[in-house]
């Protein structure tokens, strides 16, 4: 009876498994992980191409840094941490105070007639030794302060966050708070900030 | 005494079953394969050390991506900061000459899904990053990611 029992040869697996370990490797090695995440920001045009318009001194905030990594917002020396709020009692302008931007009504699908500070205008200045560091805490503050209207209002008026509504609502809330930051050219020395 | 030593000595070891272990790493390198996406650039002036930032938010999916890094090569001492677009080095105005000839091939319609995605050392001075920023502007690419870390 044993004499007709064949057993199936064993396969030398030893070899594939090289092979496919020196493939995992070699993946790994040129690959990488990184998920591109960033700050999204859209240039204005090239000067020239048009007219820049008049803007009103109270519907412009003026945020400047300095060489040495100060903050300056209108007229004062403010900490990072403040500026978000500056930004934000700047944009909403709650009570319609005259010295903060003017608002005019306008029909957004979904929300009826809203106010909104439409000619309001962030205007973003530093020096050419200003480090990379500081401009994007500034453009963080900036970006999460409209984050928060945002949010705040959909979150009102849906009772959700902004994130999750759907793209038509989204554009209507983003229509309530346009981004209007201004990309100033960096004042000082032209060669100073290269040295 | 002496049989036992004898019986011990004539006992095989069962050969281990090796057929699992290709299938594990196979198994591993697809997972991988899905994970990641294969590094594009050398980098050429030096590690480059992002910012961080707390909002963040990803690409679109369908943009088409130009990455220009800016930072100080390490190797030379009196080095200056210097720009490297994909994988080349680069002076401001070969920016510029760049992006023209890269919008010079694809459909106009697809000019607004140009982006440039900077990154850039935290330390760098943004004299350098201004320059890049208005080579950028006047060849009409007015999409830009600062590229940032949570």
């Amino acid at each position: 009876m044993r004499r007709f029992q064949r057993l199936a040869p064993e396969i030398d697996a030893y070899w594939a498994s090289c092979v496919a370990f020196v493939l995992l490797i070699f993946f790994i090695v040129i690959s990488s992980v990184n998920v591109d995440l960033g700050l999204q920001r859209h240039l204005p045009p090239s000067v020239g191409k048009y007219a820049p318009e008049k803007i009103l001194p109270r519907n412009i905030l003026n945020i400047c840094l300095t060489d040495t990594d100060e903050l300056i917002c209108g007229n004062q020396v403010i900490g990072i941490g403040d500026l978000r709020k500056v930004v934000k009692a700047f944009i909403s302008n709650p009570e319609n105070n005259k010295d903060l931007p003017e608002k005019e009504f306008r029909k957004i699908p979904f929300l009826g007639n809203m106010p909104i500070a439409a000619k309001h205008v962030i205007s973003v200045q530093c020096g050419r030794k200003t480090t990379y560091q500081a401009y994007i805490d500034v453009q963080n503050e900036l970006i999460g302060a409209y984050n928060e209207l945002r949010n705040e209002l959909s979150e009102k008026r849906w009772k959700v966050k902004y994130l999750e509504l759907s793209p038509e609502k989204q554009r209507a809330i983003a229509a309530c708070y346009p981004i209007r930051i201004s990309e100033a050219e960096p004042v000082g020395n032209k060669e100073g900030g290269m040295k | 005494m002496k049989k036992r030593f004898v019986n011990s000595e004539k006992h095989e070891v069962p050969g281990i079953n090796m057929i699992a272990l290709p299938t594990i790493f196979l198994i591993l390198l697809f997972f991988f394969m899905m994970l990641t996406n294969i590094r594009d650039d050398k980098l050429r002036v030096g590690a480059v050390d992002a910012p961080q930032a707390t909002e963040l938010s990803s690409l679109g999916k369908k943009a088409i991506v130009t990455t220009i890094y800016i930072g100080k090569p390490v190797s030379s001492v009196k080095s200056d900061y210097r720009i490297q677009l994909n994988d080349q080095v680069m002076t401001v105005a070969g920016v510029e000459a760049y992006m023209n000839k890269k919008k010079a091939l694809i459909k106009s319609a697809e000019y607004s899904l140009i982006t440039v995605m900077l990154k850039v050392d935290k330390n760098t001075p943004m004299g350098i990053v201004s320059d890049v920023k208005q080579a950028l502007r006047r060849s009409d690419v007015l999409n830009i990611v600062y590229s940032a870390r949570p």
